[in-house]
């Protein structure tokens, strides 16, 4: 755990909770405070009694000056479900520093963070399927036993978002908040992402993007090896094919985007040699997943 | 760096430049996340342009033309004076020997050829020079000089000299001009009747004329009869060059007096000789043979040149030769009598008794050349009669002057020499054959002395028994009995020297030009007919090499066009340079230009 996130990072993300735009929350010991009215601590409304109300919320005072039978209201502390989906594929063993290394490291701080808001926190690594089914887990102290699993997370072979999300949502039910941390090069992310709207997720998408991938200084004739196919393609790399890469690599994530907006669903672009502290304090708080 | 060099070196180039591609094609292999992207950019660059797969190779192809280009630059820069292209020098050299003077229809060929030749001097790049050569004295007619108008004038003044040409010479002078650091262009304009098989392949020939009917006087000369009347003989023969019969009428004449009429009729490359004897004369001697009313079966004489033929008749026997008793082996002496009016003196005292008789003298009999006389020495000991003191052993001739009364008509090739003695420099001797670069005959002129010294011994030598031996003794008996007697009959073209000067007049009634050479002053006859100075001179052609005026065989096989435009032709050296520079800029631009966008 230690060379994934240093105890110092660590420490600063205590003050940090996820913010999601929809809670999908439980009755459970969560601190989360929700519009949902119900047995809580902190009070918050009367209504009429009606049949079948325990009579345990009902307000003797009330009844005593108005002769009417009137249940208190309190507001509601749930826990909030957080997925994070990681993509394990063999595309995210490239870049410098790995992209998979990047991955680890924001899915392990978002999940620090939500183990700390007493969240349950539910670990499914992918690629062309979903690799292991982990049980949720929730509590401060399981803080460190998740970054370890995180961490110890291997590397597997093609991408395949769409089956991983299908085996996803048939696996796990209770809607939450669903962090996919992945390079979405597949080209079939727009289903996956559309399958979780549907299933009425909330969504972030994390994408992971190696320096190289960004901005190739690679120059001269080149056989290029797919990190997950091994297929080859020789090419002499000129300035005009890098401009054409750059071009179709926009088209590629125009729809990741334009998904994002329609769906209303973070998207965030992280490059791996960004230092963590930064994407996690500055681009995530900036962008309000984290409060 | 020479042709074979920049080809070596552009061949080396070419397989660095092959491995170089072999080596990138052994591609770097990189690791990428998704190749899908890369595919789908290099797809939609590819689109655009057909035969992408032909990129590389078409920049190796691209890159060995521009190799090969500047290879080709170099290379015809350097090229030697075989081609003409890049030449710096355009050497031309006109045949105006007497069969240029043959009719071609209404003009003659030397003005064929001039016409050609100015036509092509006009095509000569502007930034090359241009000489010009004759094959007949005075040889140079115009040094190599961008002046084109000058050429043109002289091309015009060229005269045909009515003599046998001496190509061998013009070529030497117009491959002089190539010899430079930069090369040359020699082309030869002629008719073809003098071989061409000697000429170098470098040499463009372009031959004017065809074969015409012809028939001329191919041996015509007197000499004393050697029955001892006091009377001569004269001979003359003509030939017939055409392909069809011909008739015509010998006269010959002496001093004006019909001598000699007959009409004769002559076979296809037939021959006829006659000799006409006891012709005595008490004026100058003119002897004039002449052919009239010729016809050859309906067609014209071509050449008039040698329809004439001109000889002066000997007034008195030949001069005795003297040998020297113990000079010569027997059987020498008996052969020198067959050539020679010959007695034998003692061997001492050793003296020319009249002044135009000739001694003949070995080294063991004259140690030592005498204060006066005419002599022709053998084997002379060392630095007597002008000879060093080094021996030269086991040496063959190799080179002699052609130009010397002595050496005329001699062929030394072949001649070898097993010991002998080589001139010393000096201002009494006068190299005449060379065995390298040392002098085995030579002249020896100091005070009233005069001799023809041969360093050798007859017998160490097989000149003996060369058909030269006879021709070369009896120039040399010529040539110091009388030091005018030698060049009365004359050749046009070929400097007949008078050793002292004096005043000629030509055949056309003009007082001759004076020339100072080596042997004393000297003229050139450019027209046969008489000449009067201080005795006469006959000039005729004679010549069979001339009067046959059809092309040799093959001359006009080895006939080259002058190309209209050279430049469009084959591209000079810039020419070259642009296309490399053009192919190197397109491979740049087309593989290794980082274009902004």
């Amino acid at each position: 755990m230690a060379e994934l996130l240093d105890s110092e990072f660590l420490a600063r993300l205590d003050y940090l909770s996820i913010a999601a735009r929809d809670a999908f929350l439980t009755l459970a010991n969560a601190r989360r405070m929700t519009k949902r009215f119900g047995i809580g601590q902190e009070y918050v409304d009367h209504r009429d009694y009606v049949a079948g109300d325990d009579f345990r919320y009902i307000d003797w005072q009330a009844y005593g000056r108005l002769d009417r039978l009137f249940v208190k209201v309190f507001s509601q502390e749930e826990e909030l479900a957080v997925y994070l989906l990681i993509d394990c594929s063999g595309s995210m063993a490239t870049g410098d520093p790995l992209k998979i290394r990047m991955a680890k490291q924001v899915a392990a701080a978002l999940g620090y963070i939500a183990l700390g808001t007493e969240d349950t926190v539910t670990v499914v690594p992918f690629d062309n399927d979903v690799r292991r089914r982990m049980t949720p887990v929730i509590g401060r102290a399981r803080r460190r036993d998740l970054v370890r699993t995180i961490a110890d997370l291997e590397l597997g072979g093609e991408t395949s978002l769409h089956r991983s999300m299908m085996r996803f949502l048939a696996h796990f039910k209770r809607r939450g908040f669903v962090i996919i941390i992945s390079d979405f090069l597949d080209p079939g992310y727009a289903a996956a992402l559309r399958l979780l709207h549907h299933a009425r997720f909330d969504c972030l998408a994390i994408q992971i993007s190696a320096r190289s991938e960004v901005d190739p200084e690679l120059k001269g004739d080149l056989e290029l090896i797919d990190s997950e196919s091994s297929a080859s393609l020789t090419v002499r790399l000129t300035r005009s094919l890098r401009q054409r890469y750059l071009v179709e690599r926009k088209r590629h994530f125009a729809e990741l985007i334009h998904l994002g907006q329609r769906m209303r669903f973070g998207h965030f672009e992280v490059v791996t040699d960004q230092p963590l502290d930064r994407v996690m304090l500055s681009l995530f708080r900036g962008g309000r997943v984290l409060v | 760096v020479t042709v074979p060099a920049v080809g070596l070196i552009a061949l080396v180039v070419s397989a660095i430049v092959i491995a170089l591609y072999l080596v990138r094609l052994n591609r770097r292999r990189v690791v990428v996340s998704d190749i899908s992207l890369w595919s789908r950019a290099l797809g939609a660059g590819r689109a655009g342009r057909t035969g992408a797969r032909f990129e590389r190779p078409a920049s190796l192809a691209l890159q060995l033309a521009f190799i090969g280009c500047v290879a080709a630059a170099l290379g015809v820069w350097r090229r030697p004076a075989t081609s003409e292209q890049e030449a710096s020098t355009y050497v031309f050299v006109l045949d105006c020997s007497a069969s240029m003077a043959a009719n071609e229809g209404s003009i003659s060929r030397l003005t064929l050829a001039k016409r050609a030749l100015t036509s092509r001097v006009v095509q000569v790049p502007e930034e090359s020079k241009v000489a010009l050569v004759m094959n007949m004295p005075p040889w140079i007619v115009v040094p190599p000089t961008r002046l084109r108008s000058t050429v043109i004038a002289a091309i015009e003044r060229v005269r045909v000299v009515e003599g046998r040409g001496d190509l061998a010479t013009a070529m030497a002078q117009a491959a002089a001009w190539g010899a430079g650091a930069l090369p040359a262009s020699i082309e030869l304009f002629t008719d073809g009747s003098e071989p061409l098989d000697k000429l170098g392949d470098d040499v463009r020939v372009r031959v004017v004329g065809h074969a015409t009917a012809n028939i001329g006087i191919i041996t015509f000369g007197a000499r004393p009869a050697s029955d001892g009347s006091g009377a001569a003989e004269a001979l003359v023969e003509v030939a017939n060059f055409a392909a069809r019969k011909a008739r015509a009428r010998l006269r010959v004449a002496l001093d004006g007096r019909l001598v000699w009429s007959e009409p004769i009729a002559l076979e296809p490359e037939g021959r006829v000789r006659r000799t006409m004897r006891g012709l005595t004369t008490s004026g100058a001697g003119e002897l004039v043979a002449a052919l009239e009313n010729i016809d050859i079966d309906g067609a014209a004489d071509a050449l008039s040149l040698d329809d004439f033929a001109y000889a002066i008749l000997p007034r008195h026997a030949r001069t005795p030769l003297a040998i020297v008793d113990g000079s010569l082996p027997e059987h020498l002496t008996q052969a020198l009598a067959a050539l020679f009016a010959t007695e034998t003196i003692a061997a001492t005292p050793i003296t020319a008794r009249p002044t135009t008789e000739v001694a003949l003298v070995s080294g063991t009999t004259a140690p030592s050349p005498p204060r006066s006389g005419r002599y022709l020495v053998f084997n002379p000991q060392p630095a007597t009669w002008g000879a060093g003191r080094a021996t030269i052993a086991q040496a063959s001739f190799t080179t002699w002057r052609v130009d010397h009364p002595i050496m005329r008509s001699v062929n030394l090739a072949g001649v070898g020499v097993t010991h002998g003695l080589s001139s010393a420099s000096g201002m009494e001797t006068n190299a005449l054959a060379f065995a390298g670069a040392q002098a085995l005959v030579w002249t020896y002129e100091l005070g009233s002395t005069r001799a023809v010294v041969f360093g050798f011994d007859p017998l160490d030598s097989n000149l003996p028994l060369r058909a030269s031996f006879p021709v070369l003794l009896a120039n040399a008996v010529d040539w110091l009995e009388d030091e005018t007697a030698n060049v009365r009959q004359l050749q046009p073209g070929r400097a007949a020297v008078l050793g002292t000067a004096a005043t000629v007049i030509g055949p056309d009634n003009r007082p001759i030009d004076m020339m100072q050479g080596p042997d004393g002053a000297q003229f050139i006859p450019s027209r046969v007919g008489f000449y009067r100075g201080r005795v006469l001179y006959a000039a005729s052609l004679i010549s069979e090499d001339e009067s046959r005026i059809a092309p040799r065989p093959g001359a006009h096989a080895r006939t080259t066009r002058p190309r209209t435009d050279d430049r469009r032709r084959m591209p000079p050296t810039r020419w070259w340079v642009v296309l490399a520079i053009f192919i190197g800029a397109l491979e740049w631009a087309l593989y290794h230009r980082r274009w902004t966008t």
